[in-house]
């Protein structure tokens, strides 16, 4: 019997080592592997403050864009045009993680929910505003 | 049996006449010529001036292309019996008082028309730096034609596409509707003008037939 308890307690060790550890729900979209992310709103702004409601098309931004942290860049996958940004900085607080950079004229920031993969965007430029919503998702 | 045949011939033959003599056949115009006009002094050999010839000694003007100015003009018959050299110089004459009185020479036609509308600009060209160059794509073919120069046009499509980025190359939605409107108004306005145009070269040929009718009636031609 003692026998037979200490092969359970074993085995469970055993278990416990081999088997990898679950992955926390608070790290599952924190850039540790590449993702993909769509829009599905976005927001126009300009600074007389009115906003309006577009699509990504309607404003020349992709759809569909991976986000890979190890490569610190941004691409389009929604066309085939070789489209990409470069991330200039990676930040984590609080969940999220946070990225950033400047293209051309104008500044933008990337939060995603590092549970949800919900994803926030922002871009501005001079006298206005992108402001885009989505959904990032582990391919 | 032969009479049926003869009867039937009968019945045939009075139909063709029937419909003949009702007039609802076609019935050709007759080409017997009509009577010849009771003039008092018809012209020997008249006939209409299709294509002008200027005049040979009377009327020399520097650049006189009657094409043109002939080709609405009205029809003018010798009334009083000029003979053809006449008419040819009357209507040179008539032709220079027109365009001295009307200020519109319809050999050369032109019109005095206000500035055009700000915006406004001639038939459009195809350019080859047009808009196809513009936007991300721009940035790709501009970066790629580099490459392909350097010899790696994919390498070079690539460093094109990253001068303009994922965020670089937005664009207001706002602003391109603006730019279509916008455009769409010159469009108009264009229109608008040539629309304006065209009604004052009417305006002025009009002006000018009228002067020139007025000038050959004074010289007993009948002007129609």
């Amino acid at each position: 019997m003692s026998r037979l308890a200490l092969g359970l307690a074993v085995l469970a060790v055993l278990v416990a080592v081999v088997t990898p550890p679950p992955v926390s729900a608070a790290g599952k979209y924190d850039g540790s592997a590449s993702m993909v992310c769509a829009v599905s709103s976005v927001h126009e702004c300009v600074a007389t403050g009115r906003c309006q409601l577009r699509t990504a098309g309607n404003v020349n931004f992709p759809g569909i864009i991976r986000v890979d942290i190890k490569a610190m860049k941004m691409s389009d996958l929604a066309s085939e045009k070789p489209r990409e940004s470069a991330i200039r900085n990676v930040d984590h607080a609080n969940g999220r993680m946070i990225l950033s950079g400047a293209e051309g004229d104008r500044g933008w920031i990337l939060l995603i929910n590092e549970a949800s993969g919900a994803m926030s965007v922002t871009a501005a430029g001079d006298g206005e505003g992108f402001v885009m919503f989505g959904q990032c998702a582990l391919p | 049996m032969l009479k049926w045949i003869a009867g039937g011939a009968f019945i045939a033959a009075q139909f063709v006449i029937g419909c003949a003599g009702q007039g609802g056949g076609y019935s050709p115009p007759s080409a017997t010529p009509p009577p010849p006009m009771a003039t008092n002094a018809p012209p020997p050999a008249y006939s209409p001036p299709p294509a002008y010839a200027p005049p040979p000694s009377a009327y020399s003007p520097p650049s006189y292309a009657p094409a043109p100015a002939y080709s609405t003009q009205p029809y003018i018959y010798p009334a009083r019996g000029q003979s053809p050299q006449q008419e040819e110089s009357d209507k040179g004459q008539c032709y220079g008082w027109a365009v001295q009185q009307t200020g519109f020479d319809p050999a050369n036609p032109r019109v005095a028309m206000p500035p055009p509308p700000p915006g406004y600009t001639p038939p459009p060209q195809q350019s080859l730096a047009g808009g196809a160059l513009e936007g991300g794509l721009g940035g790709g073919a501009l970066g790629a034609v580099g490459g392909a120069i350097g010899g790696n046009a994919g390498e070079g499509a690539a460093i094109g596409a990253a001068v303009g980025g994922l965020f670089g190359l937005m664009r207001r939605a706002r602003m391109q509707e603006e730019e279509q409107q916008q455009m769409q108004q010159q469009g108009r306005q264009q229109q608008a003008y040539m629309a304006q145009q065209q009604n004052a070269l009417a305006q002025g040929r009009a002006n000018y037939n009228r002067a020139f009718s007025a000038c050959m009636t004074a010289r007993g031609y009948t002007v129609n």
